[in-house]
């Protein structure tokens, strides 16, 4: 794997990692801002059908996020259709005893090098709920703009969020 | 949940359900040049009998969006579509919309887009409605702005198109903020 980051590397999913996935994803921390569908509690089948599913590649490119030899995230890249088929959707978390020393930027800026060098994306971007303010520092930092911010797009916990779009364009066109 | 789609008489146009019988009026007045611009690829160039007939057949799909044919007189002129999203966005919906060319500048797609709000918010409990254009596309800008939508950003290169990348504008309306129409 060529080496991109300092502080994390992205390595492709294998299914012997569902356990130590499903110690990191069992955390409501870790959930709070992400899609209803990511499970609660998340037992270690809900990691082997997610790594499956991962390793099938069927609508999106999936790697995993490791540090010193530990599993300490997961991120992905959802490429859209038709005429905006150059765009892909990153999405990620990071194990929460993780949190605060980088990780997130290192991989996303990772990510998005993959994406466009090796899958041949021209722009990614991030939703982002507006209250998850580490999420969109880690865009910042990785070279991600902000582009819009989508009043009351998301639902969760019962009440109405705004999402912001931050995105990263290509400039080798 | 399936949607069904009601039929809504609009004086000189009416909203309703697809049929198969639209296919060659679909055909007609979608084949322009002027509309094919700023559609998806799959729409077509050109928007053939045949891709007209698999839009119907699609539009039948009992899924959470909501595909309205425009007639007048029952001639199939256009077209607008409610996509209801998932998950965190199920109360969020993308509108889409076109018109033939011989029915511009009567105020029909503005109307149309007022009466799908109405329908999304009031009978689907949406909270959000937005859509994404061209911003060369004035027209659909102007009509978006006359049924209370905002401009909420600028994403850049959206979209490809003959090889070129350009952004998309994204409005939106939310049921809190909507005007009185």
């Amino acid at each position: 794997m060529e080496k991109l980051t300092n502080t994390c590397d992205l390595a492709p999913w294998k299914m012997e990692y569902a356990r130590e996935l499903a110690e990191i994803a069992n955390n409501l921390k870790v959930k709070r801002y992400l899609r209803d569908a990511f499970p609660h509690p998340y037992a270690l089948k809900d990691a082997q059908d997610f790594i499956a599913k991962a390793l099938k590649a069927e609508d999106g490119f999936y790697f995993c996020i490791q540090a010193g030899g530990n599993l300490t995230g997961s991120i992905s890249v959802r490429p859209r259709a038709d005429v905006e088929r150059f765009s892909g959707e990153i999405g990620y978390f990071i194990a929460e005893e993780y949190w605060g020393r980088g990780i997130a930027t290192e991989a996303i800026r990772a990510m998005t090098h993959i994406a466009i060098k090796q899958y041949g994306l021209h722009r990614l971007f991030a939703l982002i709920d507006a209250p998850n303010q580490a999420s969109a520092r880690a865009c910042e930092k990785a070279g991600y703009t902000f582009e819009a911010r989508l009043k009351d797009a998301v639902f969760k916990n019962d009440q109405f969020y705004d999402q912001m779009i931050y995105a990263f364009v290509d400039s080798n066109d | 949940m399936p949607l069904s789609t009601p039929t809504i008489d609009l004086g000189d146009f009416c909203l309703r359900a697809w049929r198969m019988s639209d296919a060659e009026a679909r055909a007609r007045h979608g084949n322009h040049p002027k509309i094919i611009r700023y559609m998806f690829d799959s729409f077509g160039s050109p928007h053939t009998v045949e891709k007209a007939r698999e839009f119907i057949e699609k539009s039948f799909a009992h899924d959470k969006s909501l595909r309205f044919c425009i007639s007048v007189d029952e001639e199939a002129v256009g077209s607008l579509f409610l996509h209801v999203g998932e998950d965190v966005n199920r109360y969020s919906a993308e509108v889409g919309y076109w018109l033939g060319l011989e029915h511009w500048g009567k105020g029909i797609m503005t109307r149309a887009l007022k009466t799908a709000v109405r329908v999304g918010f009031d009978n689907h409990g949406l909270r959000r409605i937005h859509a994404t254009l061209d911003p060369e596309n004035r027209r659909s800008a102007q009509v978006l702005k006359r049924a209370g939508f905002k401009l909420e950003g600028r994403l850049k290169h959206a979209v490809c198109r003959d090889g070129r990348f350009i952004d998309d504008l994204i409005y939106a309306l939310v049921s809190t903020n909507r005007p009185d129409i």
